[in-house]
């Protein structure tokens, strides 16, 4: 499942980017997540084609539920002698015809048997619907572009049509003389469009030097202590057997390293699974993507406990009552609310960090220290004769006649007049002196 | 007095003053430790007593006689001035170490100064005595003259620091005083304004006014405590610091902030710190305290920083000319509403002087006594029934105006009168 980010609009609604569509509400966002139609538009995404919309995909699915659709239904011929199989009665009969198989057919000395028809497959039933190379000296396609086998629309069906047509001749053509290899051709070959129809990959098989191990546990097991090879996210792996056999595939009959992504048009490509494992191996990078490539693997994975949290945490943009806001001081410090009831957490701004690290010797609180310091530091500024007066007022009057009065004297009157419009603000406002 | 410093930094504070009663109380009680001292130490004067011996003494009755009063509570209480003794010529501030060998002998003018405090009030005293061989004789000639001096203008000083009146006024009849008697005020001493934890207040009195030296004129004000001090010299009265080292009494001066390098001095000024934070102290009495004996010696080479830094006030012990005589009288008085009492008594000699102060104003001031009130408010309920005797009824919101307008009367008084005056009784 993809980790599409839910970002909510001003009415607090939920979007899905993949499909481009809104939801109101939290739970109808996380049934369309779980939903088929989703998982398909990521593998839509994957293949770089653009996504479809949910009536489309129901029709599509409708139809091949009910196979009434002619195109869609699509039958098999198939030549029981030679055992090959046609997508069009046309082809089927252009081969029967071939002078080849006229000559099999004496050497047999049966009568020529009729073709088989058989109904393909319905898309819907597959979960892997890749698309397998050609083998043996076809120009090996991206694996990205094998995903096209899944265009929707009927031109592009037929146009795939076209193109596997033209391979099947030309594999045709190429078939090796020997039987082995036209066994082989056939069974390879895949003719059918979105049919996955390769050799699953054997879990128990190590990805990286075909070393078989009893179970896939411990296959997995032994990849991670020889390789260092993990399933990322593992707490959220819903199918870790079909990703192993997926990975299998893409090395297989991709042949791409494991570390590329499934999309990635330049990702390099070898002649044989075996080129390639060695090429992880002698790399070291014996990995998945997985980071900004989630949606390949997403059909193996579960995230719906952590789209839950995520969907959940987003809606909080919206502030909810019961959470007590943070509050910014006068001294640019940020007053969180705390854990407990009456707890708060303070933080500091950075540009004061030299304040908070300051660690002051603690002065002396002898009275008769301080009543003295403070004397001395009157007298020393020239105010002297103001300690008769009882007010602050009568004092800063009396302080600002005086003529002994220095510039620290005078500073000190400001001082003492600050203080006491600080005073009259009252507690709590402004900074102690 | 006001503790006004602290009030516009920590708000209200009770009034530390003498409307206070417990404050009177210390007062008192630091004035009984200080009358003590004083005693022992002039019984200990005798021909060939060293200086050393009598501080020592004097300090130590002023620390025994601290310890037993107010032992349960969590007082500052000590020593607020080091004994000092000096003789004849030197004008004070004489307290020598351990290590000094001078004495006094016959014929000697001797000057005992020192202070006690408690809980910060401090009462602080100083007599002059005359060593004799006959402890009872009376002391004649010269000597007597200045001690003579010395008293009575501490007597008229005492009628001068009141309510109501001005430090300017002081000055002139203490000259008066002096040159009756054919000596000089020394220059520069001053008598203090005391308030809690400190033993210079603002206020000062200086006893003879100079072009250099200049005091801002203030009004004394009741429940305000003074050390009044009258030092009188045959000589000049300009005293000279002839020999620095000799300096060994000592206050910090808690303005300077200075970050000492040395260790020696760093030493010495933690002690300091924690034992004479705020009070003159003596270099003998700090030594003595100190029970490290490396720290003792290294004492002198920290003092050393601590001066060049400012961050000790030196009291220098100031000399006159040789030959000439210094007499101190200094006393401690509070001013009560109910008149000065003062609160430092010692015993004193019998003085035996031709001189005799002639100004007619000063021995009227002189036979003023110190108490007051009373006889004045008995004299205005006297006069005023005289001047009104039934009044029509429209002069009775002017009588009334009048009365309530004297501050001598209370209100319930000035409405008494009022009604009298219109009874015309």
């Amino acid at each position: 499942m993809e980790i599409s980010y839910a970002r909510s609009t001003i009415d607090g609604s939920y979007y899905c980017s993949t499909s481009g569509t809104t939801f109101s509400d939290k739970q109808s966002y996380m049934d369309h997540m779980k939903s088929d139609y989703h998982k398909y538009n990521l593998k839509r995404k994957v293949a770089g084609l653009p996504p479809v919309t949910k009536e489309w995909f129901e029709t599509r699915k409708a139809q091949l539920a009910s196979g009434s659709i002619a195109v869609n239904v699509a039958k098999v011929w198939i030549d029981p002698l030679t055992k090959k199989k046609f997508s069009n009665q046309n082809t089927y009969l252009a081969h029967i015809k071939s002078k080849k198989y006229q000559d099999l057919v004496k050497k047999s000395g049966q009568p020529p048997p009729g073709p088989i028809i058989v109904n393909k497959h319905s898309e819907a039933d597959h979960s892997r619907t890749t698309e397998h190379d050609m083998s043996h000296g076809q120009p090996t396609r991206s694996f990205a572009t094998t995903f096209s086998s899944m265009k929707p629309a009927c031109s592009e069906l037929q146009e795939n049509e076209a193109l596997e047509e033209s391979d099947d001749e030309s594999g045709w053509e190429t078939a090796s003389t020997s039987d082995e290899d036209v066994l082989e051709a056939t069974h390879e070959h895949q003719n059918d469009e979105g049919e996955t129809h390769w050799d699953d990959w054997d879990v128990c098989k190590s990805l990286f030097d075909n070393h078989c191990s009893p179970s896939m546990d411990l296959n997995l097991e032994y990849m991670y202590r020889k390789f260092g090879f993990y399933f990322p996210d593992a707490e959220y792996l819903q199918d870790p057997e079909g990703l192993l056999k997926y990975l299998g595939a893409k090395l297989q009959y991709g042949r791409v390293p494991l570390y590329s992504r499934g999309d990635d048009e330049n990702a390099k490509h070898f002649k044989s699974l075996h080129a390639v494992q060695r090429h992880m191996v002698d790399l070291n990078q014996c990995r998945m993507a997985y980071e900004d490539n989630e949606e390949e693997y997403s059909q193996f994975y579960d995230y719906g406990d952590v789209l839950e949290s995520v969907a959940g945490n987003e809606h909080d943009y919206v502030i909810s009552n019961s959470v007590e806001p943070a509050q910014v001081l006068g001294t640019s410090e940020l007053l969180l609310p705390g854990a407990g009831k009456n707890s708060c957490i303070v933080l500091g701004a950075r540009e004061f960090a030299r304040y908070y690290k300051q660690r002051l010797r603690p002065g002396d609180e002898r009275l008769s220290v301080t009543v003295n310091t403070m004397h001395s530091r009157y007298r020393s500024l020239g105010i002297t004769l103001i300690e008769g007066k009882k007010t602050l007022g009568e004092k800063i009057k009396c302080a600002k006649s005086s003529k002994d009065l220095k510039w620290e004297g005078k500073r000190e009157v400001k001082r003492l007049e600050f203080s006491n419009f600080l005073k009259k603000l009252g507690k709590g406002i402004g900074r102690e002196f | 007095m006001t503790m006004s410093e602290t009030d516009s930094q920590t708000g209200d504070k009770a009034e530390l003053d003498l409307s206070n009663s417990d404050v009177v109380t210390k007062y008192k009680a630091a004035a009984e430790i200080a009358n003590k001292a004083v005693a022992g130490v002039i019984a200990a004067c005798k021909d060939g007593a060293k200086i050393v011996d009598l501080c020592v003494c004097g300090d130590s009755i002023i620390n025994l006689e601290v310890e037993k009063i107010f032992k349960g509570k969590k007082l500052e209480k000590g020593s607020a001035f080091p004994t000092c003794v000096s003789v004849n010529s030197v004008v004070g501030h004489f307290s020598p170490v351990s290590e000094d060998t001078t004495s006094v002998k016959n014929g000697d003018l001797v000057k005992i100064d020192l202070g006690v405090h408690i809980d910060g009030f401090i009462a602080t005293q100083a007599q002059t005595i005359f060593i004799q061989e006959d402890a009872a004789a009376p002391v004649t000639g010269r000597a007597a003259d200045v001690m003579s001096a010395a008293r009575i203008a501490f007597d008229a000083a005492l009628r001068l620091i009141r309510p109501g009146k001005k430090v300017s006024e002081v000055a002139a009849t203490l000259q008066t005083i002096a040159e009756a008697h054919g000596c000089n005020i020394v220059e520069g001493v001053m008598t203090h304004q005391m308030k809690q934890f400190i033993i210079d207040g603002n206020k000062c009195v200086l006893n003879r006014p100079s072009p250099e030296a200049k005091v801002e004129d203030a009004e004394f004000e009741e429940n305000e405590v003074y050390a009044v001090d009258i030092v009188m010299s045959t000589g000049d009265g300009k005293p000279k610091v002839l020999d620095e080292k000799a300096t060994t009494v000592y206050k910090r001066a808690l303005d300077v902030e200075y970050n000492l390098k040395l260790k020696a001095s760093r030493a010495v000024f933690s002690e300091v710190n924690k034992r004479y934070p705020t009070m003159p102290f003596t270099l003998r009495a700090l030594v003595e305290g100190v029970d490290n004996k490396d720290l003792a010696k290294q004492m002198r080479l920290g003092m050393v920083e601590c001066l060049n830094h400012q961050m000790l006030q030196p009291y220098p012990v100031l000399h006159e000319k040789p030959g000439d005589l210094v007499s101190q009288v200094k006393g401690t008085v509070l001013l009560m509403p109910n008149g000065s009492d003062v609160v430092t008594k010692a015993p004193s000699q019998t003085i035996e002087t031709v001189r005799k102060v002639a100004d007619v104003s000063v021995l009227e001031l002189l036979s003023a006594s110190i108490k007051t009130n009373k006889k004045k408010k008995k004299k205005a309920e006297v006069t005023a029934p005289a001047h009104t005797s039934a009044l029509p009824r429209h002069n009775m919101f002017k009588t009334f105006s009048v009365n309530m307008l004297r501050s001598d009367l209370k209100f319930k008084d000035a409405i008494k009168m009022t009604f009298r005056a219109m009874r015309g009784s």
